[in-house]
């Protein structure tokens, strides 16, 4: 489901020269699912991909908000939690496994604008989106809990970035308010009132595309607007794109590289609408 | 928060017809089995158990994103599925003192 964003963060990670390599053998992190489960057996997922991740003597670097929190969380507790720490350790030793406690986990998302730069990514636009005004949308988990990357409630980082490759982010009140996760799946109608929600401010504020960060966020508020239309009485056909396919874009890069056109609600016409999309 | 849900799963205190603890249990096995999350088992084995209806309502949208790339048929194994397996034996799962998982159940039987 996530192949688009697979596909335009590689090509947008060469283009930035970021030594991108999937990391070997990797394993779920369990989301929150898991947890809702096993404690222990959810934070082990996440501590073998911190040792896998340490052996190869890389930062992590994730673009799934769900795995940077289960992936931070269990690195902050293994630093600072005694028994977790030992509880953890001993059950990576009966599979000769050790976790050392090196590595960093990050957004890509972070990683461009705090270690690429504005001044990189500048150098790389071949194409100008200006005119195109985009919601950043953010979702609930990359800020949150431990707000690191950003304020937790009105962060600004997708903000920056997207007027470093020419589009207009609208304001947008509801950037980190959640799009139910799940929830579509286990609550149907409480999800769609959340992402009725999240359409209307986005088209309030003039918005003529949402750009997400997240893979659940984008197939939340994408696949399910027709279902958002059938129970509230609206009209949204907002597109809706990840990041990567935007920078990927405003890099030159053409639609099938970037995975453009395999959204179920098309953003040709947007697209068309603004500038000549090559490919 | 989460250890209010665990413990509603283990003494099965959730309600009646909730899907939340059928997804998560769902989402488990296959990791379990599998070391990664499949999509489209989870999700047609949850269909399946909570609303056979609603599965079928969800071909038209389940055959567009086939059509569009973005619903995997396959599934993936991992390699140290059997190392994961390992520390997961060797690890205890600490509750509310004076229980732990499964304790709930020995009681009821």
């Amino acid at each position: 489901m996530n192949k688009a964003y697979d596909k335009s963060t590689q090509v947008v990670c060469k283009a930035l020269d970021i030594d991108l390599a999937e990391l070997n053998d990797w394993n779920c992190c369990g989301a929150s699912a898991y947890l809702s489960i096993h404690e222990m057996k959810a934070h082990l997922l996440s501590a073998r991909n911190l040792v896998l991740a340490e052996k190869e003597k890389k930062d992590l670097v994730v673009v799934c908000p769900a795995c940077l929190t289960t992936l931070t969380k269990t690195n902050h507790y293994l630093a600072e939690e005694t028994r977790f720490k030992r509880t953890i350790d001993t059950a990576l030793k009966a599979a000769n496994l050790q976790y050392r406690g090196s590595v960093t986990v990050r957004h890509l998302l972070e990683v461009i604008v705090n270690e690429v730069g504005e001044q990189e990514v500048k150098a790389r636009i071949k194409r100008k989106l200006s005119g195109l005004k985009v919601a950043p949308y953010y979702g609930c988990q990359l800020t949150r809990p431990f707000g690191e990357i950003d304020d937790k409630e009105f962060p600004v980082i997708l903000d920056r970035l997207l007027t470093w490759i020419g589009v207009e982010p609208v304001d947008f009140p509801l950037k980190t308010k959640c799009c139910g996760g799940l929830l579509m799946m286990t609550n149907e109608d409480v999800a769609l009132g959340l992402n009725r929600n999240l359409l209307d401010c986005a088209k309030q504020n003039g918005a003529e595309c949402i750009v997400t960060i997240c893979p659940l966020c984008h197939m939340n508020i994408e696949t399910y607007q027709g279902d958002v239309n059938k129970m509230f009485g609206t009209d949204f056909k907002v597109p809706t794109l990840y990041f990567t396919q935007l920078m990927g874009l405003a890099f030159g890069f053409s639609r099938k590289e970037l995975g453009i056109d395999e959204e179920m609600i098309s953003s040709r016409p947007l697209l068309e609408k603004h500038f000549e999309v090559v490919g | 928060m989460y250890e209010l849900k665990r413990l509603a799963i283990e003494f099965g205190l959730t309600p009646k017809g909730a899907k939340a603890p059928v997804v998560a249990k769902l989402f488990v096995d296959i990791v379990n089995k599998n070391g990664r999350i499949a999509e489209v088992p989870l999700v047609s084995r949850f269909m399946l158990k909570t609303n056979l209806l609603g599965a079928f309502k969800m071909i038209p949208r389940a055959a567009k994103m086939y059509k569009r790339g973005r619903m995997p048929i396959t599934s993936h194994k991992i390699e140290g599925i059997a190392e994961l397996e390992k520390c997961a034996g060797a690890m205890t799962e600490p509750m509310i003192s004076g229980l732990h998982p499964g304790s709930a159940r020995e009681e009821r039987s």
